[in-house]
């Protein structure tokens, strides 16, 4: 079952090089995002400040089936709740997930710092906690971790 | 009559873009052409890319300098600048590249211009005890 997932629409940036990657150990990064999978130049950005061997670029289908067998720990990153709900619903089960970041946009209602979201986005989030799944915010490894549950009502 | 200058965007995390081309003017007077761009914290990446293409609009000579590489800013100025022949991007932002950019600029433009900038910044990070 994959450890870490973390949906931040930055995908690989600062934060995951200088924090994340040390923290969790991870030595895989799963880019799972149908944009980025598809457009080589996205990819080689993303890639000019990693190793190339360290960061596979999936679209969602492949994503799901990669995850529902995947015997390495690596590190997840999804770009929005909507993937990771698809993920969730073909059948990719997911103990815990770091939701860190998702954008300001017009009709979304700030819930915490850097946090933003629509109704829809809401109705995710209490449906995968009233399943059991505990979503967290931890923008770096520093920072304590913070319920989702607690920021929801 | 001298082509029209290079314009500079200067994208950062932050808004310390903005002060950095003011502590330029304390030194060189008077920057024009230029631009900064800060990503705050709670900014989609795609409106920043709307305010960049804002930005970039009609312009034929563009140098982007971004701050920390492998940074979303400096990631997304990297795709403009794979995508399109007439932009330019470096990243590693400071005041030195600044005032390099802005006098290099007056000689050099496209290529040239961001060869003789790495060129130069090469030679200014200096450990001042030895």
């Amino acid at each position: 079952m994959p450890k870490y997932i973390r949906i931040d629409e930055r995908l690989i940036h600062g934060q995951i090089l200088q924090k994340w990657l040390e923290f969790t150990g991870c030595e895989t990064i799963y880019v799972i995002d149908d944009e980025t999978a598809g457009d080589p130049i996205l990819q080689s950005v993303l890639l000019m400040t990693v190793p190339a061997a360290k960061v596979e670029f999936l679209d969602e289908q492949t994503g799901a089936e990669r995850l529902k067998k995947t015997e390495k720990e690596p590190l997840i990153l999804l770009k929005s709740l909507e993937t990771l709900w698809r993920l969730y619903r073909q059948g990719v089960w997911m103990d815990r997930v770091n939701v860190c970041r998702l954008p300001y946009g017009a009709g979304k209602k700030a819930i915490y710092q850097n946090l933003y979201i629509s109704g829809e986005e809401e109705h995710i989030l209490k449906r995968m906690i009233q399943d059991g799944v505990d979503v967290y915010v931890q923008t770096v490894p520093d920072n304590d971790e913070v319920h989702m549950r607690d920021l929801l009502n | 009559m001298m082509e029209k200058r290079t314009k500079l965007i200067l994208l950062t995390h932050g808004s310390w873009g903005e002060e950095l081309w003011k502590a330029g003017e304390m030194i060189v007077g008077r920057i024009r052409f230029c631009k900064a761009l800060g990503l705050m914290p709670e900014d989609a990446v795609a409106d920043y890319r709307v305010r960049l293409e804002k930005e970039l609009e009609g312009e034929t000579k563009v140098l982007i300098l971004a701050d920390i590489k492998g940074g979303t800013p400096s990631n997304v100025a990297a795709v403009y600048a794979k995508r399109t022949e007439h932009i330019q991007a470096l990243c590693g932002l400071s005041l030195e590249m600044l005032l390099a950019a802005d006098r290099l600029r007056n000689e050099y433009s496209g290529r040239a211009l961001a060869g003789k900038i790495v060129e130069e910044m090469k030679e200014k990070l200096t450990d001042l005890k030895e």
